[in-house]
């Protein structure tokens, strides 16, 4: 972060028409060309041609977006950062400024998503994620569909391309890249009117004193759980707002564009879990969805609970060499019973979440499962294979 | 299992979901059989917390300080391993971050959302009428998000969009996790049987 401020104040004092400090900021541009600090560098600089070989690959995409737009998106955002309030980009001081900065707004609207740890505003989001990430489907990605901007479009163009043959943290990138674009609308909404109809206006106005502190867009976060139509597509209104923001006469075009893919992230999101907590297929609301989450969260702690209760019955010596065990086991169940071949290894376990289904596993299963379990544990290599099968029916089906 | 067009996606997921399997076994394992060695217990509750705990720790430190609900779950576990000789379990995996780091993290975010929760009553009721229904549903989902951010650890200081993310990650640990040790306990079980 403390580039960042650096970046904030070197940006007053290119308003200043001195930058003193960017050169020995260069260095971290350069480093940084695809994470946070890109932005805030670049942005004081405009007119040097030597930024240009960051600048120019990025104009071509988004040269449908509207200039102004974008300079007072950047001011935005550095305004969240600076320490000073600066009253450089409210009404008056932006009008000098905003010649020389008209050319960088394609250019910086395009880094700004390549460093969503920096809009974001949170450091996890930075960090590359564990294995955990689903990696979005094709079918996730295709609903990213942004509002219209063509530049959207590309953007997220970009991302499918660049997430489908790479590893899943790149791919989460893409979802990162279009919230920072999110965001980056959503700060000029911050700056600009704000809406009249109630019910959208009320819900941003509570997401913005929420995020005044930290982050101040996001403000269509709740508003985005509505999956509601986009009549509040930038009526003006006058509210009262902690933060102070300057307006600006916009064109309504970027509210609801922001608002959209706002929603469309989260709904993407929503999506995702769908296919997750089991037996959601079907519902198409928010607050219904959240419910099932909520429910299957709970449950899935308690039965964490139950389970770490019956094991700690089951294994009153806390011995848990399991290599003896399994082994002995696997040996000894092998020789006395022939496998039956009925059931498959863990279908007892998959279609019965309660546990009083567990006395009435047949053998054959369990042999399997020891299989398993060793294997889990002790050999990576095949126990994938293995896993592989058996989770097949491990997952809790809908 | 249905053939959807998510079917590649499922697939995908539990080729994940299998690694992860194996990783949060062998990490389980590991801290059980240090706990298990330094400490003896006899109370079934006592086992029990540690067993939990121990899976807490295991799948947390799986995701590797990636996501936020991890980090607070490790937070979370480590306090409760206090009470157990906590030393014995650190040295293994509870302090994958630095203590101070995150009790300062937690501190701060503790301080963000209480001056958001402050921040929110300063609103103006929503219109009457026509927009009743919305506003219903508006504060339903608000509710709702809520009780979400209670559950998943380390939940109350992030915005709707990573809540969500951090749900997803968690849901997916915690039924590795339920699934690890089901097949556990149903294995220890029929083992006692013979």
């Amino acid at each position: 972060m403390e580039a960042c401020d650096g970046g904030g104040m070197e940006f007053q004092q290119e308003n200043a028409a001195a930058a003193p400090n960017f050169e020995h900021a260069n260095p971290i541009s350069q480093e940084a060309s695809t994470v946070a600090m890109n932005p805030m560098v670049m942005m004081p600089k405009p007119p040097n041609t030597h930024r240009d070989p960051f600048f120019s690959p990025n104009w071509d995409s988004f040269s449908s977006m509207t200039q102004s737009y974008q300079t007072f998106v950047s001011h935005q955002d550095f305004e969240n950062f600076s320490f000073p309030p600066v009253p450089l980009w409210e009404n008056q001081g932006m009008a000098p400024n905003m010649a020389q900065y008209l050319p960088t707004h394609s250019g910086f609207v395009e880094t700004v998503p390549r460093a969503p740890c920096f809009m974001n505003r949170s450091l996890p989001d930075c960090l590359p994620q564990g294995p955990n990430h689903i990696p979005p489907g094709p079918n996730y990605a295709s609903n990213v569909e942004g509002g219209g901007g063509a530049s959207e479009g590309t953007q997220n163009k970009e991302g499918e391309a660049m997430s489908s043959p790479s590893s899943e943290m790149r791919r989460k990138r893409t979802p990162e890249s279009s919230s920072t674009y999110d965001r980056i609308k959503q700060s000029n909404e911050g700056m600009l009117k704000r809406d009249a109809s109630g019910d959208n206006s009320n819900v941003q106005k509570d997401h913005y004193e929420k995020k005044q502190r930290t982050e101040q867009p996001e403000g269509t976060n709740s508003r985005g759980k509505q999956t509601k139509d986009d009549s509040n597509s930038g009526q003006p209104a006058k509210e009262n707002y902690i933060h102070m923001r300057a307006r600006r006469g916009q064109a309504t075009n970027s509210h609801s564009l922001a608002e959209r893919v706002r929603r469309e992230k989260i709904s993407e999101r929503m999506r995702m879990l769908q296919e997750l907590v089991p037996g959601c297929n079907k519902i198409t609301g928010k607050a219904v969805m959240l419910d099932e989450i909520i429910n299957y969260v709970q449950s899935l702690q308690q039965q964490v609970e139950f389970l770490s209760m019956k094991l700690s019955t089951l294994l009153p010596d806390m011995s848990f060499d399991l290599e003896q065990i399994l082994s002995k086991e696997i040996l000894q169940a092998h020789n006395r019973e022939p496998m039956v071949g009925g059931l498959g290894p863990m279908t007892g376990l998959t279609a019965l979440p309660s546990t009083s289904q567990y006395a009435s596993l047949p053998q054959a299963p369990l042999d399997n499962e020891l299989q398993t379990l060793f294997q889990m544990g002790f050999d990576s290599t095949s126990a994938m294979d293995i896993l592989k099968h058996s989770t097949g029916r491990l997952k809790p089906e809908q | 299992m249905t053939f959807s067009p998510s079917h590649r996606v499922d697939l995908k997921r539990m080729a994940s979901k299998a690694s992860l399997k194996q990783k949060f076994l062998k990490k389980w394992m590991e801290g059980l059989r240090t706990y298990g060695s330094s400490n003896p217990f006899t109370t079934v509750s006592e086992r029990k917390r540690i067993i939990k705990l121990s899976a807490d720790i295991a799948m947390a430190s799986i995701q590797e300080g990636a996501t936020k609900w991890s980090r607070a779950l490790i937070e979370n576990a480590s306090q409760g391993m206090d009470t157990f000789k906590k030393s014995a379990m650190s040295d293994d995996r509870g302090a994958r971050l630095p203590s101070a780091a995150s009790v300062a993290k937690k501190i701060a975010s503790k301080k963000i959302s209480k001056s958001r929760r402050r921040r929110t009553r300063i609103c103006e009721p929503p219109r009457p009428k026509r927009l009743q229904a919305r506003s219903i549903a508006k504060r339903l989902v608000k509710k709702r998000t809520q009780v979400l951010k209670n559950l998943v650890p380390g939940g109350e200081s992030m915005d709707d969009a990573s809540l969500i993310k951090e749900t997803l990650d968690y849901i997916m640990s915690l039924q590795v996790q339920v699934d690890v040790m089901r097949s556990l306990a149903c294995m220890s079980e029929h083992l006692h049987r013979k």
